[in-house]
């Protein structure tokens, strides 16, 4: 019986082995697609910083106010031009009739209203504030970055009338001649360390991935899992079963859904990772012929190894279209479910958009699907990161769609 | 040793399908059951061959009963079912590499004066059995059920869209099993095919009748 079932196994390999020339061609097709859209995206954006912005969308805040001042003018354009806020902020000149109009049609998130006379009254110390107009209906992380614009606009006025009326009273206790003394020179200093110390200006922290990952990286592993999930359309042509009549009768003989599945499925993995290996060599060997430097991550940064750490994800992609595949015996059926849980896992994985961009429960929900544990497998991988429940995560998985498929396959041998 | 089968039962649902069907055949005999579609043949051959479980009965071999101990009844018994029940990507070597699992060597011997010499399978052993005729899988399916050399042959309809040729090489092949001492026990639908039998039955309302060709078809169909 152990004979059988070894046999069942090689057979099983042959079997798909024999069907390799056609996966092939298809994964080669398959891959040329998907370098076809992360070209696209690469060429789109011109450098790192259009990555950045696309990954974070710049707030548009209306200003109200005669900008033609020159104090105020100057004062506006730092602010728009800092490095903490000109990726994510833009200030629009206008009317107060056309800033609210805006704010109705959301166009803007705010607008700031600039008193006339306002940095008189600052030289002067009066009170004319700034009013910051927010849309009733409006929240989330644009309005809180426009009330963290307004603390630092006023963090910098204050600063700044510290500065001024400290350097009032030095005049009336020394003198004019007190501009020439080293302590002036030492309060200008700290009012400049103050005002220009831009980085401190907002607190930045980091949630999404893209900041930490590279594009190339980003891409890469965003390419890999969408690669592994499209494959999976060449597993309805091996795995989607019409006829049953050669499994129920080798049950007969002792080899039964158990054995099958197992076989079946640890084919059809090899199969997986032997296409993928050849396309990882083939991609290495590209990019070195183009000149591009990419290394593999990894302690040996060597494909074996690479390609070692893939297993968990090769045998968890491999479990669930083994599952898919066992849903029906009609194979344009397998074919079409096949294909939309790819896209629709896919897509909440973030491999066709940043994660940023979906909300936060999505967020939360892909660390926990299998394709989201795939695709941070291989983040942690580039990252070198434990990945300790990602693997896991998809060893859980891997024995889930097995179970499953047993199941299935033993209620079809018993039909 | 006497293949026996005794009041086997089956039920799907609210349907009785099989309702206390027995028979008995020697060594050296062909069995016929003859009987319109959905009347169970397929169902009682399935239970003999161990995939389906009936609700009741027994089979014996040789006073053994085969349906408490699947392996006696895998040693027992070869089945050649009405699907294809071959890799369709693989060649008939390869199929029968299978069949013939750790025993390669009997295999070889075989494709010279074995079963699979027998219907002609060395002509077309490299062959994938998608580019196979119908005939080619048939001959291909009955060398893989008797690569364990079982005592008892079971077809489902053995003969069924074959050209003459692939049924005349099929009907050889069953004449010289039988022969051999072999049990052949056969559904069929094709009345040439019920020369071949030593016993025919009749399948109906889930029970066996004994039933004596005389060439007179529409009176079979009239009692189907």
């Amino acid at each position: 019986m152990m004979k059988l079932r070894w046999q069942y196994l090689k057979t099983q390999i042959h079997r798909m082995l024999m069907r390799f020339p056609v996966l092939f061609l298809v994964t080669i097709l398959l891959l040329g697609a998907i370098c076809g859209l992360a070209w696209a995206q690469f060429t789109a954006g011109k450098d790192e910083e259009d990555f950045q912005s696309l990954a974070r969308q710049k707030v548009s805040v209306a200003v109200v106010g005669d900008t033609s001042e020159s104090y105020l003018g100057i004062g506006i354009y730092a602010v728009e031009h800092m490095d903490s806020s000109r990726f994510s902020v833009n200030f629009i000149d206008c009317t107060e009739e056309e800033a609210r109009a805006m704010l109705e049609a959301e166009e803007v998130e705010a607008y700031l209203l600039i008193p006339e006379g306002f940095l008189d009254a600052v030289t002067t110390a009066e009170n004319k504030p700034v009013t910051l107009v927010i849309g009733g209906n409006q929240g989330g992380i644009g309005v809180e970055l426009v009330r963290e614009l307004a603390d630092m606009v006023s963090r910098v006025l204050t600063s700044s009338q510290t500065a001024i009326y400290t350097l009032v009273d030095v005049e009336a206790n020394y003198g004019r001649n007190a501009y020439d003394s080293k302590d002036v020179t030492q309060i200008n200093l700290r009012y400049f360390d103050v005002i220009l110390s831009r980085e401190e200006m907002y607190q930045k922290e980091t949630v999404e991935s893209v900041r930490t990952l590279s594009r190339i990286e980003y891409y890469a592993c965003a390419g890999v899992v969408l690669f592994l999930l499209l494959w999976g359309l060449n597993g309805t042509l091996l795995l989607t079963k019409r006829d049953f009549s050669l499994p129920k009768l080798i049950r007969t003989r002792g080899v039964g859904a158990v054995s099958q599945v197992t076989a079946e499925l640890f084919a059809y993995s090899l199969v997986l990772l032997l296409c993928l290996a050849l396309c990882v060599g083939g991609l290495l060997f590209g990019l070195s012929k183009a000149g591009v430097s990419f290394s593999l991550p990894g302690p040996s940064e060597s494909a074996p190894s690479f390609l070692l750490g893939l297993f968990p994800l090769v045998f968890s992609m491999a479990a669930l279209q083994y599952f898919l595949c066992q849903l029906s015996d009609n194979p344009i059926v397998t074919l079409l479910v096949t294909l939309l849980v790819s896209l629709v896992l896919g897509y909440l994985s973030g491999c066709f958009y940043f994660l940023s961009y979906f909300p936060k429960e999505v967020q939360e929900l892909q660390v926990y699907l299998p394709t989201g544990m795939q695709v941070n497998l291989l983040q942690s991988a580039f990252l070198e990161k434990d990945a300790a429940f990602c693997i896991k995560g998809l060893t859980g998985y891997t024995f889930l769609f097995w179970l499953c498929s047993v199941l299935i396959r033993g209620y079809r041998l018993k039909k | 040793m006497q293949f026996e089968i005794q009041n086997i039962q089956k039920r799907f649902g609210r349907k009785q399908v099989l309702n206390g069907v027995s028979l008995a055949a020697d060594p050296g005999t062909c069995v016929g059951i003859v009987g319109k579609n959905g009347s169970g043949k397929s169902t009682l051959l399935s239970i003999l061959a161990g995939i389906l479980k009936p609700d009741g009965g027994k089979v014996t071999w040789g006073g053994d009963d085969l349906l408490s101990s699947p392996k006696k009844l895998a040693d027992a018994i070869g089945y050649v079912p009405q699907g294809t029940p071959l890799f369709e990507e693989l060649t008939a070597l390869d199929n029968l590499r299978l069949w013939y699992a750790g025993k390669s060597r009997d295999l070889a011997q075989d494709l010279k004066d074995g079963v699979p010499a027998m219907l002609d399978i060395p002509s077309f052993l490299h062959v994938p059995v998608r580019q196979m005729s119908g005939g080619m899988k048939k001959r291909l399916s009955i060398s893989c059920a008797m690569a364990h050399r079982p005592p008892v042959l079971l077809l489902d309809e053995p003969s069924a869209a074959l050209d003459l040729s692939a049924k005349a090489a099929i009907h050889a092949y069953f004449r010289e099993f039988t022969r051999q001492g072999g049990i052949l026990l056969l559904s069929t639908h094709d009345a040439p095919e019920f020369e071949l039998c030593d016993k025919l039955y009749l399948l109906k309302d889930g029970a066996l009748t004994p039933y004596a060709y005389d060439g007179d078809l529409p009176s079979l169909v009239a009692r189907m």
